[in-house]
């Protein structure tokens, strides 16, 4: 035997995105930017940068897979093309900026055209990790046989 | 009574204190909570580490809620606080929520015995759910598991016969299970007794050799006390078991040297160079143990692990901090192997002002590489005269000075020189001028 050091040990579910403002006609490409916050059954809640969204916009959201992903040096129209694992448009519901630095916010984003089974796989796909997390966890801690 | 009631009414009394950067969380985080039975007045929030462990020195709220990483660093330090003010673990709670959800970070989580380990992003109506169960389970602990955490928390607080009572009661009411014996190993390693605790431990991995907290008490303990075979023995269960917690790669690598099981230095460093996943919250060991590695990989003549060796240095050198003997240990690899532009890259942009002795003569091995021996020697000499020492600068300066046909005598001065600094060294510096 040897001490076992598993690759799956350090992999993590991450998604990054990245979004086409329609309302402004703006791109916005940088992932490093883009935070998810929370997701909702319809929406998601991110945080980008204050100048590129107003509340009444809708965004097309483009989700990547990884932490490093190739973003298309132009964002398809159809929301479709290598890479992209998903996405979805949503109107900016509610913007706010953060309190420690003002030039990002977070949105809020209600979906309003978007693949429903889709969504459901990504958000299983977190709640699948969570489960393992928290199964292994378990196995850790004290328990009572 | 149904879950939600019991935790309803648990947590009516109970104060909690969240600490998030993030507004967005600490509203979902209020949100959850005050579902949960927590009145709305009993809460506290810090966005700093500073003003969390000064509310929870304050208020010594029961209940901590807390980011897992903050400023890209993992809050120990308010873990290990909330433990301090509580040390029986029973009644109080930490909930930690984390944006890496890798295995590695949970089991590493999990060993700071907090109570819940929650990833983000979520949705909130499964993080009310998750951590409604979560405590549920630690309100309806057996008596059992109350009368362990008491001991833990005896032995926390350093109350060690009041923490053997218990441990002895427990081992009592429990005789197969392991715990007791796990806990009366930790009052043995507390008060100093490590070969006792071992032999106490062993006693417990004998009633179940798949208990995690026995393992990593054995393996800890086996290599505090340099007994490399046995701790080795432990990391193969460990590892076929569990997780990796990263803040024991070092010694799981420090045990394969020792125990010459070298292959599994290279399947280390093979699988974490291609691990394109974050690692900030576990790269100070990680970071260390490619840097052993490399090292270690470096003393085989065939150089068979050559490029292996580079990958893990740029992989060690990208987790850690420049001017950190890690960083050093890479660059030094890295000139065995000839790399001197490679290195040159990493030391140009760090100013010449801010640079060790120990990067200055990295410098200086570099200049031998790729200026030449008599540029080498006149650095050396001038580090020498602006009172930088080490070993390696005598080293180049003798070779160099041999290369470009010093005079013996001048030679041997460089030679008595360096064996005064280093007297340790002064065989291997008179070798070189034979």
């Amino acid at each position: 035997m040897s001490i076992k050091f598993r690759q799956n040990d350090f992999q993590e579910v991450h998604y990054c995105c990245v979004f086409v403002n329609q309302t402004s006609g703006f791109e916005f490409r940088n992932y490093k930017q883009v935070k998810i916050e929370e997701f909702h059954g319809k929406g998601i809640t991110i945080i980008l940068p204050t100048n590129t969204c107003n509340v009444g916009h809708n965004l097309m959201l483009l989700f990547f897979k990884g932490r490093n992903p190739k973003v298309p040096k132009v964002l398809p129209e159809q929301g479709e093309g290598k890479g992209i694992h998903y996405s979805a448009i949503g109107k900016v519901k509610i913007k706010s900026p953060l309190e420690k630095n003002q030039e990002f916010c977070t949105a809020k984003i209600d979906f309003n055209q978007f693949d429903k089974y889709g969504w459901q796989e990504l958000l299983d796909e977190y709640r699948e990790k969570q489960e393992e997390v928290t199964s292994t966890f378990s196995r850790i801690q004290i328990n009572e046989k | 009574m149904k879950n939600d009631i019991v935790v309803k009414e648990y947590l009516k009394d109970k104060t909690a204190l969240v600490v998030t950067e993030s507004s967005t969380d600490r509203t979902a985080w209020k949100k959850v909570f005050v579902e949960l039975g927590v009145g709305i007045n009993k809460f506290y929030s810090a966005t700093s580490l500073k003003e969390a462990l000064e509310i929870l020195d304050d208020k010594s709220p029961e209940i901590l809620f807390s980011s897992y990483q903050m400023n890209g660093e993992v809050i120990d330090s308010l873990i290990e606080a909330h433990i301090v003010k509580f040390p029986d673990r029973t009644g109080h709670f930490c909930f930690v929520v984390s944006e890496k959800n890798s295995l590695a970070v949970t089991a590493a989580a999990a060993e700071s015995d907090i109570d819940g380990l929650l990833i983000k992003p979520y949705n909130q109506l499964d993080l009310t759910d998750l951590i409604e169960k979560t405590l549920f389970k630690a309100i309806n602990l057996s008596k059992d598991l109350v009368l362990f955490n008491s001991a833990m928390g005896d032995i926390r607080s350093g109350q060690y016969e009041k923490a053997q009572d218990g441990a002895e009661k427990y081992i009592l009411a429990k005789p197969e299970s392991p715990n007791g014996y796990y806990l009366h190993g930790l009052i043995k390693s507390a008060q100093g007794e490590l070969d006792e605790a071992i032999k106490i431990w062993n006693i417990g991995h004998g009633k179940e050799r798949k208990h995690h907290k026995l393992l990593c008490s054995l393996f800890d303990g086996y290599i505090e006390n340099k007994q490399f075979s046995e701790s080795y023995r432990i990391a193969e269960i460990l590892t076929d078991e569990f997780p990796i917690n990263p803040k024991r790669i070092p010694n799981f690598i420090r045990a394969s040297l020792t125990t010459e099981n070298f292959q599994n230095l290279i399947t280390f460093c093979q699988m974490i160079v291609d691990v394109d996943d974050d690692l900030t919250a576990v790269r100070k060991p990680i970071a260390a143990a490619l840097a052993i590695s490399g090292k270690h990989l470096l003393l085989d003549p065939n150089q068979k692990n050559r490029d292996l060796i580079i990958l893990a240095a740029k992989k060690s050198i990208e987790l850690s901090d420049s001017q950190s003997k890690i960083f050093e240990t890479c660059l030094e690899n890295l000139i065995e192997l000839g790399k001197f532009e490679l290195v040159k890259e990493y030391i140009d942009p760090i100013a010449t002002d801010d640079q060790s002795t120990e990067l200055l003569t990295i410098d200086l091995r570099v200049s031998e590489g790729t200026d030449g021996p008599e540029s080498a020697f006149i650095k050396a000499q001038n580090l020498l005269k602006i009172n930088k020492f080490s070993p390696n600068i005598y080293r180049v300066l003798l070779r160099a000075g041999k290369k470009i046909g010093k005079t013996s005598s001048q030679l041997e001065d460089i030679a008595f020189d360096g064996a005064k600094k280093f007297p340790e060294l002064k065989d291997e510096f008179f070798a070189v001028i034979k």
